[in-house]
């Protein structure tokens, strides 16, 4: 499943060139160096000390009752599923369950990089999204293009993934990978999107 | 520990689109009595397989800066720079790596002038970091939010 940002940082760049070309009566085609990427930053929700007492109580046990929240924070229980629905509708957070990697089988985590030629990135990274085992993929600005984070359940798994699934992918012209030797810090309750 | 069934699956993958689901509400869909949902999942989250929390969007939380840094360190110092980097706000992800460099570290921070104070005064000014390299993340195409690195390191 791709979860495509609608939520990514806006970077516009206007050279003197073109500013300098508005001034004069407009030629038939003004190259136009302005660049805007995707959507617009997105507006963080202001967030108050109920609120991030709730997200911590939530933190802890993404099943805890609103009325057990509303005694613990003195305030009503339809306060809290008000915050709550905001909170989870403005995509800042999901009570959810998550596995660990080892019970869902998986023995080793790989990092790889990926170099994209003559095709987009998106393309390549929505095919790499495709399969069960990419974890997290990140576009990186400059080279490479994109790292992306898979996981393997075994020497056979691993093998079939990087030089059967991935590399078979059109658009990709070479990877670098990297063997996760120990995972020490995992933040669990945070995502890059939802 | 032992296998994960078919129903843990199931059970789990309904806590995980919502986990305010009631055991009622999740054994009605799969068609299990609800003692038995309450039984499992108590022993998943017991064995570590399992965490029932949240999870946040970063982003959502004006967070806008994302960064996947690479560091060398001295093989003496690796443990040291490791305790050290987790107490770094900012730092998601620590994991130790094959290659050229020993650690990778995700830092999400509010702009790019928190990263580079925390590169500046936090990682490159620890005495066994010998090279640094970074990627600016500028999209993320996916992040599963189903799984994570529950269990403590051994």
């Amino acid at each position: 499943m791709l979860k495509r940002p609608a939520k990514t940082k806006t970077l516009s760049r206007s050279p003197k060139r073109a500013a300098a070309s508005s001034s004069r009566p407009k030629a038939k085609s003004v190259p136009q160096y302005t660049f805007v990427r995707e959507t617009s930053a997105p507006k963080a929700l202001a967030l108050d000390e109920l609120d991030y007492n709730i997200l911590s109580a939530l933190r802890e046990n993404g099943r805890m009752q609103n009325t057990t929240m509303a005694e613990e924070f003195g305030v009503s229980e339809l306060t809290i599923a008000t915050r709550l629905r905001r909170l989870t509708e403005n995509g800042v957070v999901r009570a959810t369950a998550q596995w660990d990697f080892a019970s869902l089988g998986y023995q080793e985590v790989m990092f790889v990089d990926i170099y994209v030629r003559d095709r987009l990135v998106e393309d390549v990274a929505a095919d790499i999204g495709k399969l069960e085992d990419s974890i997290v993929i990140l576009g990186l600005v400059g080279e490479p293009q994109l790292k992306v984070m898979v996981a393997a359940r075994d020497f056979q798994h691993r093998h079939d993934l990087l030089f059967g699934s991935i590399a078979k992918i059109p658009g990709i012209s070479r990877t670098d990978i990297t063997i996760c030797l120990d995972i020490e810090k995992w933040r669990a309750d945070y995502v890059l999107v939802l | 520990m032992k296998k994960i069934s078919e129903l843990d699956h199931k059970i789990v993958q309904a806590l995980s689109q919502d986990a305010r689901k009631s055991n009622r509400e999740i054994a009605r869909e799969i068609g299990i009595s609800d003692t038995y949902v309450r039984k499992r999942l108590l022993r998943l989250q017991e064995n570590g397989a399992i965490r029932i929390g949240s999870v946040s969007a970063i982003l959502n939380l004006g967070l806008n800066f994302v960064a996947e840094v690479m560091v060398a360190v001295r093989p003496s110092g690796v443990s040291d720079f490791i305790a050290l980097a987790s107490k770094i706000e900012g730092i998601t992800l620590i994991a130790k790596i094959s290659g050229k460099y020993d650690v990778l570290l995700s830092v999400t921070v509010r702009n790019i002038e928190e990263f580079e104070g925390i590169l500046a005064n936090q990682i490159r000014s620890h005495p066994d970091v010998l090279d640094i390299a970074y990627h600016i993340v500028k999209t993320v195409y996916k992040h599963r939010s189903d799984i994570a690195a529950i269990r403590e390191p051994k």
